[in-house]
Formats: C-alpha cells, structure tokens, sequence
C-alpha cells in the first residue's frame, strides 16, 4: 500500500510540478528523469519502416496517447521503451504494428488500451505496472507475446485477443482486478506459471492449441473457465485457488493435471470432457463436481473434504485410489455415483465405505445400481473381500431404509445377524449355537409345561438345552415333550432351525462355488 | 361521528381504488407465461423482451434491459451477479458497468435474492446499479443490493417498491436503507397524495353538483324524519307548532343540519363544523326574525357549499412513523422519522 501511495503522490507531484513550470525533469521514486510531452513520442512513431528503431530509457512522458486521433494507424519502426513512465492515458487501439514493440519496466499510470491492434512482429511488456485498465480486446499477436511480471492493477481485459505467435508468457503476472480473458484464442505454447489472479479470473470460451502451464497459479476469487478448450497438454501443477473454479463444459483434449492443486471452495467440472485427467494430490476443501463429465481416464488419488461427485460421469477409468493421504475421503464427506458409466473404477472398498451417497435420499433404491456395479468392478477385481463388504453396506443400506412394520426389514435383520449378508459364513454356526442356548433357556423358564416321557418331573437347564437342540434339528427329543403355549416356542424354534439350515447350506454353496 | 366514520370509510375505499389497478396488473403479469430461462454457465446482456424468470446464479456482463411490457422475476436465492467492470453493451448510464434497467417490471419479492459483483472480494463500484426508468417498476423485497457504483438508481417519481432491502457496499449516492414499515408508510404516504391531488384536479363543477345532491337529499330526509317523528310525541303540538309552522320548523332543522351533513359527506375534504356552521347560522336569523325563511334557506344552501369548498384541505401524512433499517453490521436499526 504504502509503494503504490508513494508512487501516486510522487506522480501527482511531478504532473503539478511540470504544470508550473516548464521544467524537463521530473522525479519518480527518488528518481530524476527526463520529462517529455507526449507528442514528442508521437512524431517518432510515424517514422517510416527504414527509419531508426524508437528507443527511450528513463523518461516519463507527459499528455495523452491516443492513436486514432493522432494519425497513429501504423507503426512501421520498432519501439524499445525501458523504464519508461507514461504520466497520462495510452491508447493505441487499432493501431498496425509491424516492427518488434518492447516495453521493459514500463509504468502506465493512465490506461493503457492495444483494443484491436495487431502486431505482427513481437510483443513484449515484461515486469511493467499497469495502474488502471488494460485492455487487448481482440489484439492479434502474431508474434511472440511476453507478458512476463507485469502487474495490471485496474481491469485488464483480453476479451477476442488472439496470440499466434510462438511463445506465450504471462508467467508471474498479477491480475490486481479482474482479468477477462474469455474467447481469446492461444495458438502457441502458453504459460501462467505462478501467475496470480486477485480478481475474477474469467477464461469462457478460451481455446489453447498448444501446451499450457498454469502450475502455480493462484487464483483468490472466482476463476471460470466455461467451454474452455485445451487441444494439448495442460497443467494446473501446485496451484491454489480460493474462490470458486468452473471448468463446466470444459474439453480437456490432451492430458490435464492438476496435481497437488488446493480447491479452497467450490470446483466444477460439470459436463467437461477429459482425455486424461490427473488429480493426485489435490485437495478438494468444498464440494468437487464431476457430474456427467467424461473422458477416458481420471485419476482422482485426491483429498474429498466434503463431496465428490460422479453422477452419470462416463469414463473408461477411474482411478480413486489414494495417492499420499491415507484416505480419499475425509470423515463425513460423500460421494455421489448415481448412475455411473465407466469402464472400470480403482478403488478399494474401505475408502468407500460409508461415503456413498444419494443425492435423492427419498428413494432407497437409488443407490442400489451403484453398489452393484461396485460390487461387480470388486469381483471383476479379484477384490472378493471388498466386494463382499461393499455387498453387506448395500443391503444395510436397504435394511436401515425399512420401517420396522415392513416383514423385509425382519428378514433383513435376521440375514444380518445370522451371516451378515452371506459375507460371515463362520457367524451362522454361532448364531444357530446361540438360538439352541436361548430358547432352552427359555424352555427351561416355562419348565412347567415340559412333560417327560419318563414320568420325571422338572427338566434340568441340560435336559432343556438338549431338548432345544433336538427341536432346532427336527429330531423328535425322547425323554422331553413341551405341552400347552410352550408348543408355540418349539414350533417357532424348528422353523428358525430350517431357516438357518438353509442359509448355512446357501453360504457354503456361495463359498465353495 | 357517523359522518366522520363515512368520511374515514370513505378515504379507505379510495385507497382501495387507488391500490386494485395495481393488484389487476401483478395478476395480469403472472397468468401470462412465464418463461424459465437457462441462465447457467453464460453472461448475460441485451434485452428481456418477453416474461423471463432468473434463478440460481445469474452473470451479468453487460447492461441489461427489461423492456416495457415485460417482467422479469427472479426465483427464491437468486444470485444476480455482475462481473466487474465490463459492459459489454457499452450503454446506459455508464459504459462502463453493467445496469439493471428497468423499463417493464422487475419482480424480485424472493427470499434470498441477491445483486451483486462477480468478485467475491469487491472494493465497490464493480457494476452500476438498478436504474429504473420512466415507466418501469422495481418491485424487490427481502433481498442484498451490494458492490454497485449506486445500486439504486430512480429518478424522483419513478415507481421503486422496497421491502426489506438491504444495501451494502455501494456509492454514496445510493439510497442507503429501506424497511417494511417506512416504505410502506411512503407508499401510502404516495398513494393518498396522489388520491388528493387526482380529487382537486377533478371537475369542480361535478363536485359541486354532487354536493348539492348530496345535500338535497339529506335535508329531505332530515325534514321528512322530522315531521314523521313529531307526529307522535306531541313536542310540536305542545309548544304551540301546527300546520305550515310545523314544516317549516323541520325544514329549517333539514336545511340547517341535512343539507351540511350531505355536503360533508360527498366530500371527505372538507371541514364538516365549518360546513355545518355556515348552514346554521343564517337559519338562526330567521329564527330570531332577521330574515325571512326562503331567504334564510337559500343563504344557508349557498353559505354551506361555500365553506364546504373553501374549508378544503388534503389529509396529513403520518406525522410520525417509526422504520426498522439494516445497520452496517448486518442487524437492524429502528429509526423514528418526524416529519414537519
């Protein structure tokens, strides 16, 4: 703050003076430079194109540049302009370059417009200071374009600009404010490496041909990159943003990565295309939408601190293992997989596990094709033990989605309790153990109504877990026969003894086969 | 106090009348279609020229006209929001931000509407405002005005309704703060001034033609009651009172009383004591035998109206009205506002 302060006053200071006096000196930052009316500047541009190069180093210029006005359609001489300090507004809007244009540690303390000029040699504007607006709405750059540690404090705007040459930088470059960049099309090999966006970072419809790097990059507020297109390799490597990313709509052609990338708030990929997406490492701190995106393969070895979403995303792999955290998920975030298509999906199952979610939770079947293609990747797998968990969370899932009154809820709970849905086989023979004990138990309390065959008279707690035994395996017990409302308890015990036959004979079936 | 409640029942009809035109229009507005745009993942500028309903989140990168004729309503948590300096239409106002204008009507009466900058940080100023033109109506309540240069802009006696409004962040020049109760005290506050206004440009000629009216057929009557309801009790027998003495006593009581009251009460404005005077007293002359009776009638009619009309007066706004305002904080503030 206090620079730019300084900076400012030494700029109003040095205008009021020159405005009193006709001093040729002025000075900028404890520094004294040549101070020169604009036009002077201006009658060297219209030299022809055999004419010596324009070249200033150190000189501030006074009074407004506006080309239209100035006879300024084309510029046939190249200008090098280093540390030079523009007091007033610059506009070369429209203007032809047709010689290489330098401007090295430039200041602009006006505006500063290139809106529909068209170089046709290099550009470059390296480690310069834009104090308001820049604009390059639809600027062609048929050369190279290097923007290079240039800071634009105001807006800057490169709406429809088109960069054709062979370079591309805007490598640490600071967007104070805004920065529009949407429909300008990249031809050639861009980088934004370390780039830093402190406004909305808006680059709809923008298409790269070429390789692209934003590793580093930061963006602290909006960044939307609808429709985007990126023909080759792009990398968002190590960048961070703080305010919401959309990549909606987006077509990553080439491989995309964003390894190790921080989603501080909330990042859409809504309908993009991928070809190969990395995404190891990255953290998601909000919700991260992929729903209905496709590609062929992505790898999302990231960190879900809230929810990931993969509703109707196609893709030929997804790769959901962790690649450094112990785990995807963090506790108590989901993932939704409501009508998933995709070739094959790598994961294990306790990364999974209680993370799965329905968007609709009203219906209790929504999740049920999503359990089963998991079950059948695991199978497909070899992943038995995973499948056979991820079996066991679905049929909870429709279990714990069951009233109380509804008969499959009890059919539901005794499958759980008897082998945990098929997947404990070893539980059936406790369970069947602990049925003969508690409802001998049982006949021993109504001992009553217990009659021997034998004439004796009360059966012991033995006489009653041997007669329970004999009645859950359909043996008719010789020394003990229950009378009365006990008929009801041994009746109900034979039935849960065919039951749990049956279900140890379906599990050993289901292991052996 | 009868003819004080008429008057009150009165004035509460005609700001019935005066609110139904726009009630019929908001029922006009919605029973025609309305059409649900896809405002998702594009910016938006130019021109609403049929019925248009916004919901999510809106971006808006340029100005943006309701035509006339045309509504925009906007759906519970819409967020309107404005990229940063960029008018893409390069119009309106300022050429350089974007703008909400108003020429049809814009419905935003949603919980949870919000208009504000794209930027998530904003400095301010990053789009324009609302800006209601001549014709257009800004229906909004319950909703966030912030980060524009004025966010409301109306220029004095376009029509901008606020309900719950909160501003934040904006320019100077933006009103700062609506609430339920001050806008809609001024609203009535209008709505009576206008209804005032309308009454005294109307046809004074007609008026007065219902005065009269009006003021025959309460003496009539007064007089009719009078002679029906001596009949009985003997009053006028006792004190002497027979035949034409006796019509002319109650048509005395009709002219004097009657016709006044009937007067006042056609007309709301007036001041009904002052009325009610200037129609006794000339009655009482003849009474006490300075005039004769016609003339003492005919004085009385004449001196009534005259007083009716020049006893006139529009009714007084709410000397004191007491408003809730959103305070920087995010509460809310009550303000009492006096007016003089």
């Amino acid at each position: 703050m206090l620079p730019k302060l300084s900076f400012a006053a030494l700029l109003c200071w040095s205008t009021a003076l020159s405005a009193q006096t006709p001093a040729a000196d002025t000075t900028i930052a404890g520094q004294t430079l040549p101070l020169l009316p604009i036009e002077t500047l201006i009658a060297q541009l219209q030299r022809p194109a055999n004419g010596p190069a324009v070249v200033h180093r150190q000189v501030a210029f006074r009074g407004r540049l506006f080309a239209p006005t100035s006879g300024l359609d084309t510029l046939r001489v190249p200008l090098d302009l280093e540390q030079v300090y523009f007091l007033d507004e610059v506009s070369f809007s429209q203007v032809a370059f047709l010689a290489p244009v330098r401007f090295e540690r430039a200041h602009f303390a006006g505006g500063l417009s290139f809106a529909e000029a068209r170089f046709t040699d290099d550009f470059s504007l390296r480690a310069s200071h834009l104090a308001k607006h820049a604009t390059f709405q639809k600027t062609h750059f048929l050369g190279d374009a290097d923007l290079t540690a240039s800071r634009f404090a105001g807006v800057a705007s490169f709406v429809g600009a088109h960069f054709a040459g062979q370079r591309i930088h805007f490598a640490q470059t600071q967007f104070d404010n805004a920065a529009y960049f949407e429909q300008a099309a990249f031809a050639a090999p861009a980088t934004f490496t370390d780039a830093a966006f402190a406004g909305i970072a808006s680059f709809k419809e923008t298409a790269w041909a070429q390789p692209l790097s934003f590793a580093g990059v930061r963006f602290a507020d909006r960044a939307l990159f609808w429709d985007a297109r990126f023909a080759e390799e792009v990398l968002f490597d190590s960048g961070r943003a703080d305010g919401d990313v959309a990549f909606d709509r987006a077509r990553f052609s080439g491989e995309a990565s964003f390894a190790d990338f921080t989603f501080a708030r909330a990042a859409r990929f809504r309908r993009a295309t991928f070809g190969r997406a990395s995404f190891d490492g990255a953290y998601f701190r909000q919700e991260a939408d992929f729903s209905e995106s496709e590609g062929r393969v992505i790898r999302l070895g990231a960190f879900f601190n809230r929810s990931l979403d993969l509703s109707r995303a196609a893709f030929a792999l997804i790769d959901l293992r962790a690649a450094e955290a112990d785990s995807t998920f963090a506790t108590g975030s989901h993932l939704y997989l409501h009508q998933p298509r995709f070739g094959r999906i790598q994961v294990r199952w306790p990364h999974l596990a209680g993370h799965l979610a329905a968007a609709d939770s009203t219906h209790a079947a929504t999740l049920d094709p999503t359990y089963a293609a998991l079950y059948h990747q695991f199978l497909a797998q070899g992943l038995n033990g995973d499948a056979a968990a991820c079996h066991a969370e679905r049929m909870d899932h429709q279990r714990l989605t069951r009233a109380w009154n509804e008969p499959a809820r009890w059919g539901l709970e005794l499958w759980r309790l008897s082998v945990d849905y098929g997947s404990a086989p070893q539980r059936i023979i406790a369970f069947m153990v602990a049925i003969v004990l508690l409802f001998g138990l049982a006949y021993r309390t109504a001992s009553g109504s217990m009659r021997s065959t034998s004439g004796a008279g009360q059966p012991t707690l033995a006489a009653c877990i041997v007669f329970s035994l004999y009645t859950f395996i359909h043996l008719n017990s010789r020394a003990w026969d229950a009378t009365g409302k006990l008929k009801l308890l041994a009746v109900a015990e034979a039935l849960l003894g065919w039951v749990s036959f049956g279900l140890l004979i379906a599990v050993a079936l289901a292991h052996v086969l | 106090m009868a003819a004080q409640l008429n008057r009150f029942m009165a004035l509460f009809a005609l700001c019935g009348l005066l609110t139904r035109p726009t009630m019929a229009a908001s029922a006009d507005s919605f029973s025609t279609q309305t059409k649900a745009m896809d405002t998702s993942l594009d910016y938006w500028t130019g021109r609403i020229e049929q019925d248009t309903t916004w919901r999510d989140t809106v971006y808006v990168s340029g100005d943006m006209t309701i035509a006339s004729g045309t509504t925009l309503t906007l759906a519970p948590d819409t967020q309107v929001l404005f990229l940063p300096y960029r008018d893409d239409a390069q119009g309106g106002l300022d050429s350089t931000r974007a703008e909400l204008i108003v020429e049809g009507r814009l419905h935003a009466q949603a919980e949870g509407i919000v208009f504000r900058s794209a930027a998530a940080t904003s400095l301010g100023a990053d789009w324009y405002g609302i800006v209601v033109e001549r014709g257009g109506l800004a229906d909004v309540s319950n909703a966030m005005i912030r980060d524009g240069l004025r966010c409301l802009y109306a220029k004095r006696g376009e029509r901008v309704r606020m309900d719950h409004v909160a501003f934040a962040n904006c320019g100077k020049q933006t009103a700062q703060s609506f609430s339920r109760r001050s806008a809609a005290s001024d609203s009535l506050s209008e709505q009576m001034k206008a209804a005032v206004k309308r009454y005294y440009t109307e046809d004074m000629t007609l008026r007065i033609a219902k005065k009269v009216a009006g003021g025959t057929v309460f003496c009539f009557a007064f007089t009719v009651l009078g002679l029906w309801g001596s009949e009985g009790d003997g009053y006028y027998s006792d004190s002497g009172l027979e035949g034409a003495a006796l019509v002319l006593s109650t048509a005395a009581i009709g002219t004097s009383v009657g016709f006044p009251l009937g007067v006042s009460l056609v007309d709301p404005y007036d001041s009904l004591p002052k009325t009610l005077l200037a129609g006794v007293i000339p009655i009482g002359l003849w009474r006490m035998g300075v005039s004769g009776f016609w003339t003492a009638s005919i004085v009385s009619v004449i001196s009534s109206l005259t007083a009716s009309e020049l006893s006139r007066k529009p009714p007084q706004a709410r000397r004191v009205s007491v408003g809730l305002v959103p305070n920087p904080k995010g509460g809310l503030s009550a303000i009492a506002t006096l007016r003089f």
